[in-house]
């Protein structure tokens, strides 16, 4: 079993993270999402996850919108979209991506988190990806280490070992998905 | 009538001159202008998009505040039930402080955080992102740095009540494990556990100077609180 | 609308696109030569940290964060308070960017920050007299704190475009050189085939005043639209410095633009004397 780094996940929660609006508790259409982020990708044969961490970001995050199902269908789409180009490139790991397959996803990535009014903090190091709102507001600052050392990258193999790669971030309504650069975690089977 | 005439067809070849020398100077160029915008944002259209698309993913609203400060969310709760509405739960984004967190006699008093970066750690204990609330069900992974507010967790035994206050409830949890593991052992925690489930750590050894690989762990059950209800339809 | 056309012939039509193939040389000259006087200019970089607030919020960003790794290693908060020497990091930050210039490998020297804290941490365990000390957790941390201090010293992403940059000044100034020969043709065909010398004026300053204009426009509206500041930067001195270089290039255009658009002016005054001539 393979896992799917932070970035992967966290462009999950970005998607979510862009509804306004609060309304607690967890829809069918919400569920809907959280089912589909936690299918698998098979990638040249190898099933990679969305590690458990950043659904239960997603969900935690579901708490503070109302999704609509039109909008879970979409999410849904595009979630599909990014499985569907990840296991379509023939690559057994996103790091082995080429840079067009690598732009192309950043390119869809990007016109979501502007249709979605999400930005992203240029500038961090390769192990942390920070996410907030347009006024500023911290949707995701996740590094690849769950069990911290200080609260920024260490140089402790991470929990989610690996070399950097790119992941996609997959979000709502405009069904584009961000790239960034991040690790990939192998649990052979 | 003649020079009247003569006067103002002169001032009226002014003017004439006048806006002929506006459309030369201004107008055409000004035309002109707008054709090379045309131009060049139609030749570099098919990679500028992306770039400008790209580009715009990295602006926000306002100017970036890198203020190291945090905001507080947290009042004391009087809810004596057992259950709360999750409508009634302000869920706290990250480095926001939403409760505190207390171990009688342990030593251990701190503001409890959501988040556990820098902001939280310097300023109380943090819950993991990727974990949840007290009250959910699941998961509560708090960090803090053992010589500042989790110094008290070198103190625990097993039978401790750990209290933790929101501002939606409060709760109690019983201490009933501690565990010393490398810090990248996974087994240390569940992240998909359906049972509510308090674990809080810390660098190992306690007092010790420099960056250490293990970490205290200690586990704790539910005992108290109320369970956030509604969140699934 | 049928007048204009009347009046219209191949020789307008071919002057009007030569105009425009002109004002179009005069806009990729001016950004070829403010990308040459900038990015590929050696001192441009070190000039703009200078002017800006870049090395004192360095010096704050880095002591925060070994205050931060402090904190997990067991130190007192203010171990770290005026530790960070401004003057060392202004040398390692000048050092990093003229390995950069000169395509070295980029990679910052870290020895003398190192042996900083080593002494004073060997000074803070003998004052607070720590008997157990524990060498692979001492070293895990110098090696943390010197990573803290090297990715601080290390100007984001200027690894990953030293080669679009290396060896690219010979060919952006040979470009701006071919830009000018051919705007100087254009120049020479515009006068040289217009009886009329004041027409080949009112072309070429049509074409400059268009370039003027171009140049103007595109940092005005940068700046008016307050985008800069906007930019999502992990950190303070990062922020300083992406703006401060904005901001240079951005001025560099609107100096540019202001001189085109004088330009202009002169060779409209001229082009009233001229014409007045001829109509005399």
């Amino acid at each position: 079993m393979k896992k799917l780094s932070a970035v992967t996940v966290a462009l999950f929660l970005v998607i979510i993270s862009c509804f306004s609006g609060y309304a607690a508790g967890i829809n069918a259409a919400e569920q809907s999402v959280l089912s589909n982020m936690r299918t698998p990708a098979n990638m040249n044969g190898h099933k990679v996850y969305v590690p458990a961490a950043y659904i239960n970001q997603a969900e935690a995050h579901f708490n503070t919108i109302d999704m609509t199902q039109q909008q879970a269908d979409t999410i849904n789409g595009i979630i599909s979209q990014g499985r569907a180009f990840l296991e379509g490139t023939g690559k057994s790991n996103i790091k082995d991506l080429t840079s067009s397959q690598k732009q192309t996803l950043l390119s869809y990535a990007s016109k979501a988190a502007n249709v979605l009014k999400l930005t992203a903090v240029a500038g961090s190091d390769e192990n942390r990806i920070k996410i907030i709102t347009k006024d500023g507001t911290v949707i995701v600052d996740e590094s690849n280490n769950i069990i911290k050392t200080t609260g920024y990258s260490s140089l402790l193999t991470p929990v989610l070992a690996g070399s950097a790669l790119f992941i996609a971030l997959v979000c709502a309504s405009a069904g584009l998905i961000i790239l960034k650069k991040r690790e990939l975690v192998y649990e052979k089977n | 009538m003649k020079k009247t005439k003569t006067k103002n067809s002169r001032a009226l070849k002014r003017r004439k001159k006048f806006f002929k020398g506006l459309r030369h100077f201004l107008l055409i160029p000004v035309l002109v202008c707008v054709l090379l915008y045309g131009f060049i944002f139609t030749a570099t259209m098919p990679f500028m998009s992306d770039i400008f698309s790209i580009g715009s993913m990295f602006l926000q609203n306002e100017d970036a505040n890198y203020s190291r400060s945090y905001e507080n969310i947290f009042t004391p709760s009087d809810n004596t039930g057992d259950t709360v509405n999750a409508d009634d739960v302000d869920y706290p984004s990250i480095d926001k402080q939403f409760g505190t967190l207390k171990i009688e006699n342990r030593g251990v008093d701190a503001k409890l955080f959501f988040g556990d970066g820098s902001v939280a750690l310097r300023n109380g204990v943090g819950v993991y992102a990727g974990s949840f609330i007290p009250g959910y069900g699941k998961t509560i992974l708090i960090s803090g740095h053992n010589n500042t507010y989790f110094n008290g967790l070198k103190n625990v035994k097993k039978g401790d009540i750990v209290k933790i206050r929101t501002s939606y409830g409060n709760y109690e949890y019983r201490i009933n494990n501690t565990r010393i593991a490398k810090a990248d052992d996974k087994s240390t925690y569940d992240l998909n556990a359906e049972e509510e489930n308090l674990i809080m750590y810390t660098c190992y050894p306690f007092d010790e100077l420099g960056l250490t690989e293990q970490r205290f762990f200690v586990y704790g059950e539910k005992i108290s609180g109320p369970a956030i209800v509604g969140i699934y339809e | 609308m049928k007048k204009f056309f009347k009046n219209l012939s191949l020789k307008k039509v071919l002057y009007a696109v030569l105009t425009f193939i002109m004002a179009v040389c005069i806009i990729f000259c001016s950004f070829a030569t403010v990308i040459r006087i900038t990015f590929f200019n050696g001192s441009f970089l070190s000039d703009t940290l200078n002017s800006s607030q870049y090395y004192k919020d360095l010096c704050v960003e880095i002591t925060e964060n070994l205050t931060d790794l402090g904190d997990a290693s067991g130190l007192d908060k203010e171990f770290f308070e005026g530790f960070v020497n401004e003057v060392l990091v202004r040398e390692d930050v000048q050092t990093y960017i003229t390995d950069f210039y000169e395509g070295n490998k980029l990679k910052v020297n870290t020895s003398n920050f190192d042996e900083s804290l080593q002494n004073a941490l060997k000074k803070y365990i003998k004052s607070n007299h720590i008997k157990s000390v524990n060498e692979d957790n001492l070293n895990y941390f110098y090696a943390n704190a010197s990573k803290i201090y090297s990715d601080s010293i290390k100007i984001k992403y200027l690894s990953s475009i030293q080669d679009l940059i290396l060896d690219k000044s010979g060919p952006v100034t040979v470009a701006i050189i071919v830009l000018i020969l051919i705007i100087g043709a254009v120049i020479c065909v515009l006068i040289f085939t217009n009886e009329w010398k004041h027409k080949a004026l009112r072309y070429i300053f049509t074409a400059v005043n268009s370039a003027g204009l171009f140049l103007l426009t595109l940092p005005l509206g940068v700046f008016l639209s307050g985008v800069i500041g906007h930019i999502a930067i992990i950190s303070r001195s990062l922020s300083d410095m992406y703006i401060s270089i904005i901001n240079s290039v951005l001025s560099d255009l609107i100096v540019i633009s202001i001189v085109l658009i004088v330009v202009s002016i002169a060779l409209w005054v001229i082009y009233g004397r001229v014409r007045k001539k001829a109509t005399i």
